[in-house]
């Protein structure tokens, strides 16, 4: 009897691992949807979150980690090239398993820079920095490590640093940071994890958005051109910058609507392959107003933001969210089917002479569609 | 009974379908690359008829024309985009088809245009634009054609042209030839395809007037 179960298992095992290696193990990214499970984990930017990832995909379907040495039944999932986990997963139904294993093929074929490169071999990310500890309620001892998606919908990995099981489990918050822009200064000036005591928790900057781009980051890790669905945290991120829009003026609260219309109906992109990048300041946008060929109207279709300019957004603080707030209004009057000569934003860059569009230049003495508090 | 059954392994395989499904290579060649493939025959006859339309519709030098045309893989664009593409009156399925095909990747631009008898100045498309300005300062924008579906008869042919007019943004101007009884191409719609770019300019920091 156990000799008919671990064959097929071995046989099971050796066709999963060799397919996942030889279908999966250069490939491109692939997007998956968001009903695929592990979406939420694309930003997954460490090689120790990314095994968390698969071993919470892998738990939710029944398999377990293996710890110590692996036996002939174990499924060997792979996270990095050359890398592995091993897992046991008796009694999962082989579908479960199947579309498990190509759901986290999938997340790990989108990551695949940081992983081999940037973190050098080492397990550690220069991605993350520390932000402050935390107190978890645990009614068990929580993992090592692992990653969560925070209130305020920024993408976080922990570290285990005092459980306590039943009571409060003190963890290390880690915070996505752009790399190359400095970042700000860890509490405490050290750069790691404290030890437990009072929770540090860094004033909330609500002007400063610290990780809206990490899918505009796979786009510069992709190709020129790509295109990137913006998801529900940028989202958010996006409706922060729009709060700073003062509403007084009708063209103001027109524009502030079909913006936030066109983010409600999940038209907005980040990149597409007709975006400059952003050498020489040349940061854009893109509205598609197509024209109909029969009717010669035009209708809405689709939105376009460079980027690149969400680093600049990152750097200059509010002055850049006011910046991006501007360029959104103006989006959203070309949503309303307003559009202007091709040659008008040119000199300077950035400010336009057709009206409606001359409410939104930076500086304008009829500027009165952003707050000025 | 489990010996009728075949093993696991199979039943995997068979499930996974091998490497079927395995997504493709980029179609984006390197943005200095010289595409491998030219464009050629019937192709540059027709992309000859569109530049003439173009240059009768605007002043100045003739279009200013990419070197490389602009493969227009499916995963850049919304999908509207190719929807719309695809309800060009009169446009043809078998055209249409050697439209997707034939921009999977990019091709050289024709080297020389039948029967043209103008001379057709050509840029990379990949230069930032101020270089392009620079080095065309009467160009008017760079056109940048895609690669053209053929209907096998080769009496049809379908282009989308991308212009690059300033530093920010384009537009697309989609294009389809027939081929008249005496053998040449005619233009048969020519139309802007709506796409509005914008500047955002330096964020935070004052323009210098």
């Amino acid at each position: 009897m156990i000799s008919r179960l671990v064959g097929p298992r071995l046989a099971a095992t050796v066709a999963l691992t060799c397919w996942l290696a030889a279908c999966w193990g250069e490939t491109l990214p692939v997007v998956p949807t968001l009903a695929d499970p592990g979406y939420r984990s694309l930003t997954v930017q460490d090689e120790a979150s990314l095994g968390v990832t698969a071993t919470g995909m892998m738990t939710a379907i029944g398999c377990r980690p293996v710890t110590g040495r692996p036996d002939s039944t174990a499924v060997a999932i792979p996270l990095l090239p050359g890398k592995f986990r091993m897992y046991s997963c008796r009694s999962v139904a082989r579908g479960a398993l199947l579309t498990t294993a190509k759901a986290i093929a999938a997340v790990t074929a989108r990551n695949p820079v940081w992983a081999s490169a940037l973190s050098g071999g080492a397990g550690g990310s220069p991605y993350y920095e520390y932000d402050h500890t935390e107190c978890f309620w645990q009614a068990a001892t929580p993992p090592e490590y692992g990653q969560r998606i925070n209130e305020e919908g920024d993408f976080e990995v922990f570290v285990r640093v005092d459980p306590v099981p039943g009571m409060c489990a003190w963890v290390a918050i880690f915070r996505y940071v752009v790399p190359g822009d400095g970042g700000s200064p860890a509490p405490g000036g050290t750069g790691g994890p404290s030890l437990p005591g009072t929770p540090i928790v860094p004033p909330p900057d609500p002007m400063v958005p610290d990780s809206i781009w990490t899918a505009a980051d796979e786009c510069d890790h992709l190709v020129t051109g790509c295109l990137v669905k913006l998801d529900e945290r940028q989202g958010r991120y996006f409706q922060k910058a729009l709060a700073l829009v003062e509403t007084t003026h009708p063209v103001c609260r027109a524009a502030l609507d079909a913006m936030r219309g066109a983010l409600a109906a999940g038209k907005v992109y980040i990149g597409n392959v007709d975006i400059a990048d952003g050498e020489n300041n040349d940061h854009s946008a893109l509205t598609d107003v197509p024209i109909d060929k029969t009717t010669g109207r035009r209708s809405f279709v689709s939105m376009h933001f460079d980027q690149d300019a969400y680093r600049l957004v990152k750097e200059r603080g509010k002055a850049g969210m006011e910046a991006f707030a501007r360029l959104m209004l103006h989006e959203g009057m070309h949503a309303l089917l307003y559009v202007h000569p091709r040659a008008d934003g040119r000199s300077p860059p950035g400010y336009y002479s057709t009206p409606p569009f001359d409410l939104f230049n930076p500086g304008s003495s009829v500027n009165g569609c952003l707050r000025t508090s | 009974m489990s010996a009728t059954r075949p093993p696991f392994s199979l039943l995997l395989f068979a499930l996974l379908g091998g490497c079927a499904h395995r997504p493709s290579p980029s179609v984006n060649p390197p943005p200095m690359a010289v595409p491998p493939v030219a464009m050629s025959g019937p192709a540059c006859a027709a992309l000859a008829a569109v530049l003439d339309s173009l240059a009768a519709g605007q002043q100045g030098e003739y279009p200013l024309l990419a070197n490389a045309t602009n493969a227009y893989g499916s995963s850049k664009y919304v999908p509207e985009f190719f929807r719309r593409v695809r309800t060009t009156p009169g446009l043809r399925e078998d055209t249409w088809s050697s439209f997707l095909a034939r921009n999977e990747a990019s091709e050289q631009v024709c080297d020389t245009l039948p029967g043209h008898g103008v001379t057709v100045t050509t840029a990379n498309p990949s230069a930032p634009w101020a270089a392009i300005e620079t080095a065309h300062p009467k160009a008017t924008g760079l056109y940048l054609p895609s690669s053209a579906g053929v209907s096998p008869d080769g009496a049809q042919a379908l282009f989308v042209v991308r212009v690059r007019s300033s530093p920010c943004g384009s537009s697309h101007l989609v294009a389809l030839v027939d081929r008249a009884l005496d053998g040449r191409w005619k233009v048969t719609s020519l139309f802007d395809d709506g796409v509005v770019g914008d500047c955002l300019g330096a964020i935070g920091k004052p323009p210098r007037f």
